[in-house]
């Protein structure tokens, strides 16, 4: 009896709901899908996948912890602090993890988690401009960036390090994506600046 | 045997494509990673020295088969700051004509450079690709996808160069055809040079 009452549930339709906004959930989502969709954003997740490749697992894992800490405080810094910050500085920091992750850098345990926080942080601060200008709630929308940030980032960094032991020429292959991360970030900022 | 013929076969196919009309241009961040992606692959004279240094970082073996596709695009990459910034610079076109001479000379020789003499040749050149590019750079265009496209393009032609170059692991057929190539890629060099310093 128990068994078919279960079953019975789980062939219950869920139910749909056509606008998200109306759940009071709008700005949730908006903070997650700005952070996935935007290139520079989901750059610095991938070199960040890439350099914890190169660390040992004890030290890779505080990236998870850095990344939502510095999104939440970037997040939080742009509610109170409304200026925008060169976009120049978003390239330099896709250039400088990038060339950590490029020469295979192993970064001690405090460089990195300081690293990750404030790249995470700028990140984070970048994203929730447009919301704190638009007048989104500021709590969900930067939780939605948080969580957004801290699922890539799970994924990334545990398929970059799982996939590193299974070949050597994989960590060449994140090497190669580094540099050339690197060098996108670069000409990035180099844009930003001429522009 | 089989793989050379399924490559000229590909390369033969690629050759008739017919060239797409596109109605509605890309914009923002689409827009701006296919306007980069194009810009590296649009000058013979770039796309022939990005292949050679693919095929002689496959030709010069570990590490220069990986590191020579990393330092190409990081120096590039910096030369098309130069470039952006409107830093002055003299013979960029004879430097990126030069690239496709001497590296392809260096493919036809099997020239065993040692690593840091290979690394401080390509890097020089890629100054000259890169500057050439910056200069050229649409302001219009979305800055960080365009430069994730144009890097990408550069990288995947060095990857395809050094897919060529791994035939050089095949004798008797594989080395000779990775040679012809180099040839191929000075002989066009020769011209470019020749066209750089005006003499054709």
């Amino acid at each position: 009896m128990q068994r078919l009452l279960i079953g019975a549930l789980l062939f219950l339709p869920s139910p749909a709901h056509a606008h998200l906004v109306g759940m009071e959930f709008g700005d949730f989502y908006a903070g997650a899908l700005h952070l996935i969709v935007a290139p520079e954003h989901v750059a610095i997740l991938i070199t960040l996948a890439c350099i914890a490749a190169f660390q040992s697992r004890n030290v890779a894992r505080w990236i998870l912890i850095a990344l939502p800490v510095g999104l939440g405080f970037g997040g939080a810094a742009a509610m109170i602090w409304t200026t925008e910050i060169p976009t120049t500085l978003i390239g330099l920091s896709l250039a400088m993890l990038g060339i950590a992750a490029a020469a295979a850098l192993r970064v001690h345990l405090a460089v990195l988690i300081a690293a990750s926080v404030l790249v995470a942080g700028l990140h984070g601060f970048t994203n929730a401009l447009p919301a704190a200008d638009g007048g989104a709630d500021p709590l969900l929308y930067t939780l939605g960036a948080m969580s957004a940030g801290t699922v890539l980032g799970t994924i990334g960094i545990a398929a970059a390090t799982v996939l590193a032991a299974r070949h050597r020429m994989v960590p060449m292959a994140y090497r190669i994506v580094a540099g050339w991360i690197t060098a996108s970030g670069a000409m990035y900022g180099a844009l930003s600046l001429a522009a | 045997m089989f793989f050379l013929r399924t490559l000229v076969l590909v390369v033969a196919s690629a050759l008739i494509l017919p060239s797409v009309a596109l109605a509605h241009s890309a914009e923002g961040i689409a827009g701006g990673a296919i306007s980069g992606f194009l810009h590296p692959l649009a000058g013979p004279d770039h796309l022939l020295a990005m292949l050679a240094v693919g095929l002689w970082g496959a030709q010069l073996g570990r590490p220069l088969i990986y590191a020579l596709p990393i330092v190409f695009p990081l120096i590039m990459a910096l030369g098309g700051v130069l470039g952006i910034m409107s830093v002055p610079m003299i013979a960029v076109e004879l430097g990126i004509a030069l690239s496709a001479l001497v590296l392809g000379l260096a493919i036809i020789a099997a020239f065993r450079a040692p690593v840091p003499i290979a690394i401080a040749l390509v890097a020089l050149f890629a100054v000259f690709h890169g500057y050439a590019h910056g200069a050229e750079l649409p302001s219009a265009a979305e800055p960080l996808a365009y430069g994730l496209g144009f890097v990408v393009a550069t990288g995947l032609v060095h990857l395809a160069g050094v897919a060529i170059g791994l035939l050089n692991e095949r004798p008797p057929a594989g080395p000779t055809v990775v040679r012809a190539g180099g040839g191929f890629v000075a002989l066009s060099g020769a011209y470019f040079t020749a066209a750089a310093v005006g003499i054709v």
